[in-house]
């Protein structure tokens, strides 16, 4: 048995080697090896078919339920497929790696007792071609259904050449009704004023009332893992801000965590702050869009203007702390790129004034206006046992009263092990449950953002790191807006990834969802999705050149100019406010 | 009598008949769109004429312009001719507001009984419009129309027919004219709370937020109107209209004393003559009395829309049964309770 331990045994790491320890208890000589690289890992492997009864015991005796994701690696020689489970009341993240055979790539699923992992194994089914033994509907995930048998496209050996796009026939998807039902199938998507994201719902109605809902969410893969393998490390912060517009900050941060963690790096303390700010910045930002989105979608229009006219005071903090207003680009491997001044301080905090006044109009509203309430209570009642073997995260599962949060169960990615805050739960079950967890959030992050400014450390935000990374893997990740977002990178001695996975919440959260809409209204299913939010980039600095002059003229205007004109160009049309 | 002809079709057609009532739509629209964006903390409408005055007329051109798509598999007769016929027929109906005077342009003997008919025809008219055009967001769209007309067509008529009741008439003239002696019937007892009523159900038959339901944009794309197009769009935006001065015009007419203005209050009665005495200063004067009383129901439409948010289908008709109906029936039953018990009540004019 190799001993791969790196930090030796002492009284931090009791939980982590109290899973160990059951480990080799359970498995004996099976368990191939384990690590603890640090607090709150342990990596452990078995052999295909072990571990079944590994995860077996981890759900029946230790009361780990929720599984992060399924990692699928090609080693050349034979597959990975790693089970990321997190035991929130030791606070591990405990890694499952099971070798799978190329000649045979099958293993037994593990969705007897995580049923959240349905989506996690078709994607790997997709991906990589291996088969999940007794998974209920292992299908293509993320390609469409079309995509030819046998193509997996993240296996080393794939080329895009072996793929003939003009062979592949046109999505044509086969009717799903018998002809002589009432029943009939309505379109949501990919295009439809109700889901702005390119995702398609075949939502079948008996008159108002919805029987069934089949998501098919595979319009939009970009390929993003496979471009993250041919970027260097720097690169891939770019890709990781790319994954989504609204959340960018939350995706940079785990995935510069995992990066440092195999460079055995530590940010230094004013970094680490700075970015732990930001972080909360995208939260509210993220938190008043989706108010504002979730009131349109039950026709409440106005609330939708106010919600998003105070968005833009995050907004412009956010351009004035990381220069832009969406995309933070902040983090970087090592620390931050930007420090902060007093100025700035001073100025966030008036934002922040203003957030908080803003913010308890919200929760009056939320909790007070009729035609909201009856929208919200009791609908998508979502069972919170339900939501905890489904895995769900984010402000779904805290709406029903799990107190559940990454931020909270695993610390060490940001500043939060230093900074005190609540997880913000209710126990409605419900829309409204998560509206109200949602605006609860938004007074914490101001509240987590205070503290931050009143006990900022000074010194360095940055260390310099080289470029190649030696071989190891990590996993981290982080609270963001919407749910966990978890990174695992697996670096082999290069200055690029040999593989980086990305998951985001609303993958956690799609089927619980879906479950909740069944047998209710049509109106319903809307409001149920509305934590599905539409990105928006938004340009605030234009360039200008002036060929009217002999020598062309060329500024930047900032936001101020842009706004001033703005102004100005209202009031000479004659509109006064 | 030729005369007599041409003024009757001058009427009908340009002033205060089918142009001016388009032209007068237009500037509800505008008025609309510009409070509802002011609450909303926005500028609205601001390139076409002053403050963008002129923008609905523009979009209404716009959409004329645009290419106008009839699907394969819908009936094509009933989609062709649905939006034509949800203009006429509003159209119809507003000849008989009372707008330049007194009585309308049409006129008999219980014609308000006949406009209330012409309301429920336009809601057939959406439900046939969903149907034929034969596309899945439609038909809910259209079942969602025929639920809901259900569901506020008795409280909206008994609404009507309340201040009918007072004036003892069922001819709009004779209750304009009733008003005029006896006050806007606003301010007599059961009728104010019928005027409440008539408001809330004029929302879901003008399908404004929050009873938007048939359209209801984020659910159901846009409803029955999903696969209308071009000019054909264009006319149900224009029925629309339509159906909101249609609307504000009974709400006026019924309840705010309709044409009439401050001439009628004790003390006034000289002024009163004078406008009387001469058709041009009459004309101007009860029209700009009308469009101000219009304009206001108008705003009070807007700040409903602006203020709550969409009820749900079976919200909205249970709403409609368990408290709209009882209370209208037993407003009507004390109505006539109280014009039988208390001869003085109402005044017989």
């Amino acid at each position: 048995m190799a001993e791969l331990t790196q930090i030796p045994k002492t009284e931090e790491l009791k939980n982590e080697y109290e899973i160990v320890e059951e480990m080799k208890n359970l498995l004996g000589s099976d368990l191939l090896e384990y690590k603890v690289p640090r607090v709150n890992r342990v990596w452990i492997t078995v052999p295909n078919g072990k571990h079944y009864k590994a995860a077996e015991h981890l759900y029946k005796k230790m009361g780990v339920w929720f599984i992060s994701t399924v990692t699928g690696l090609d080693l050349k020689d034979h597959f990975e497929v790693l089970f990321h489970l997190l035991d929130m009341q030791r606070k591990v993240e405990i890694t499952i790696r099971v070798p799978v055979s190329k000649d045979k790539p099958e293993l037994e699923s593990l969705t007897d007792f995580y049923p959240g992992a349905n989506l996690y194994e078709r994607e790997v089914y997709d991906m990589f071609g291996i088969v999940f033994k007794g998974h209920p509907n292992l299908k293509r995930l993320l390609l469409a259904e079309t995509f030819p048998e046998g193509e997996h496209p993240l296996r080393k050996d794939w080329t895009p050449d072996k793929w003939d796009p003009k062979k592949v026939p046109l999505i044509q998807r086969k009717p799903i009704l018998p002809e002589e039902t009432s029943d009939y199938v309505l379109q949501v998507g990919p295009q439809t004023p109700t889901l702005k994201e390119p995702m398609n719902f075949e939502v079948i109605v008996d008159g108002e009332i919805v029987v069934d809902v089949i998501p098919h969410i595979e319009y939009n893969h970009r390929g993003l893992e496979k471009a993250f393998e041919q970027r260097t490390f720097i690169q891939g912060i770019y890709m990781a801000e790319r994954v989504c517009g609204i959340c960018s900050q939350a995706h940079t941060l785990p995935y510069c965590d995992a990066v440092e963690q195999l460079l055995g790096v530590q940010v230094p303390p004013r970094g680490k702050y700075i970015r732990t700010m930001v972080t909360e910045f995208n939260r509210i930002h993220s938190h008043l869009l989706w108010i504002g989105v979730a009131c349109h979608l039950i026709g409440w229009d106005t609330m939708f203007m106010y919600s998003w006219r105070d968005r833009e005071v995050i907004l412009d903090l956010t351009d004035l702390v990381c220069g832009s207003r969406v995309t933070a680009a902040i983090n970087t491997i090592g620390g931050v790129r930007r420090d902060i001044t007093d100025e700035q301080i001073y100025k966030i905090r008036k934002g922040m004034d203003i957030l908080e006044k803003r913010t308890k109009t919200y929760k009056k509203i939320v909790l007070e206006e009729d035609t909201l309430l009856k929208r919200a209570v009791g609908v998508g009642y979502l069972n919170p046992s339900y939501l905890k073997a489904m895995s769900a995260v984010g402000p779904v599962i805290r709406g029903s009263g799990v107190k559940t949060d990454v931020r909270y169960d695993d610390p060490h990615f940001g500043a939060y092990d230093e900074i005190p805050f609540n997880v913000c739960t209710s126990d409605m079950c419900d829309v409204a449950g998560r509206l109200v967890v949602r605006v609860d959030e938004l007074i914490e992050s101001i509240n987590i953002i205070r503290y931050i400014l009143d006990h900022l450390p000074s010194g360095e935000v940055r260390v310099k790191v080289p470029r190649k990374v030696p071989p190891g893997e990590a996993v981290s990740h982080n609270e963001a807006p919407r749910g966990e977002v978890f990174y695992y990178i697996k670096s082999n001695g290069t200055d690029k990834p040999e593989r980086v996975k990305v998951i985001t919440p609303t993958m956690a959260n799609l089927l619980p969802i879906i479950e909740s809409c069944k047998g209710h209204y049509i109106a319903d299913f809307v409001l149920n999705f509305g934590s599905i939010d539409p990105c928006i980039a938004c340009m605030c600095r234009t360039t200008f050149i002036d060929i009217s002059k002999s020598k062309p003229k060329k500024w930047v205007w900032t936001d101020e100019e842009m706004r001033r004109y703005g102004i100005e160009w209202y009031q000479n049309r004659g509109w006064r406010r | 009598m030729v005369l007599d002809i041409f003024l009757g079709i001058l009427q009908i057609v340009l002033f205060p008949g089918i142009v001016f009532c388009i032209g007068l739509t237009f500037l509800l629209e505008w008025i609309d769109r510009k409070y509802y964006a002011d609450l909303q903390n926005r500028m609205g409408p601001l390139y076409v004429g002053w403050r963008g005055i002129l923008q609905p007329f523009a979009d209404f051109i716009k959409l004329m312009a645009k290419e106008d798509i009839t699907p394969k598999a819908a009936d094509r007769r009933l989609f062709t001719a649905t939006p034509f016929f949800s203009v006429a027929v509003p159209l119809l109906a507003l000849l008989f507001i009372p707008i330049t005077n007194v009585t309308g342009v049409l006129s008999f003997q219980g014609d308000l009984i006949f406009v209330l008919f012409l309301t429920t025809v336009i809601a057939i008219l959406i439900i046939l419009a969903g149907y034929s055009s034969m596309n899945r967001y439609s038909s809910i769209g259209a079942a969602r129309a025929g639920l809901q007309l259900m569901g506020y067509e008795i409280p909206l008529t008994l609404a009507a027919l309340t201040p009918a009741m007072i004036a003892r008439s069922l001819t709009i003239t004779e209750i304009v004219k009733y008003q005029a002696v006896a006050g806007m019937s606003i301010l007599i007892f059961p009728s104010m709370i019928a005027f409440g009523v008539f408001i809330i159900t004029l929302l879901p038959e003008l399908e404004k937020i929050p009873m938007d339901i048939p359209e209801a944009e984020t659910e159901l794309v846009a409803g029955w109107q999903t696969e209308f197009s071009g000019k054909k769009y264009a006319f149900l935006r224009l029925s629309n209209n339509l159906e909101l001065l249609l609307g504000a015009g009974l709400a006026v007419t019924l309840f705010l004393g309709g044409p009439y203005g401050i001439e009628k209050l004790p003390g006034l009665t000289a002024l009163d003559l004078a406008i009387q005495a001469n058709i041009v200063l009459s004309t101007v004067w009860y029209t700009a009395w009308f469009l101000i009383k219009t304009a206001i129901v108008v705003l009070i439409i807007t700040n409903l829309r602006a203020l709550f948010s969409r009820y749900r289908i079976d919200q909205m008709v249970r709403g409609a049964w368990k408290y709209l109906t009882p209370l209208m029936i037993g407003i009507t039953a004390i109505t006539m309770l109280l014009s039988a018990a208390v001869p003085g009540l109402y005044p017989i004019v």
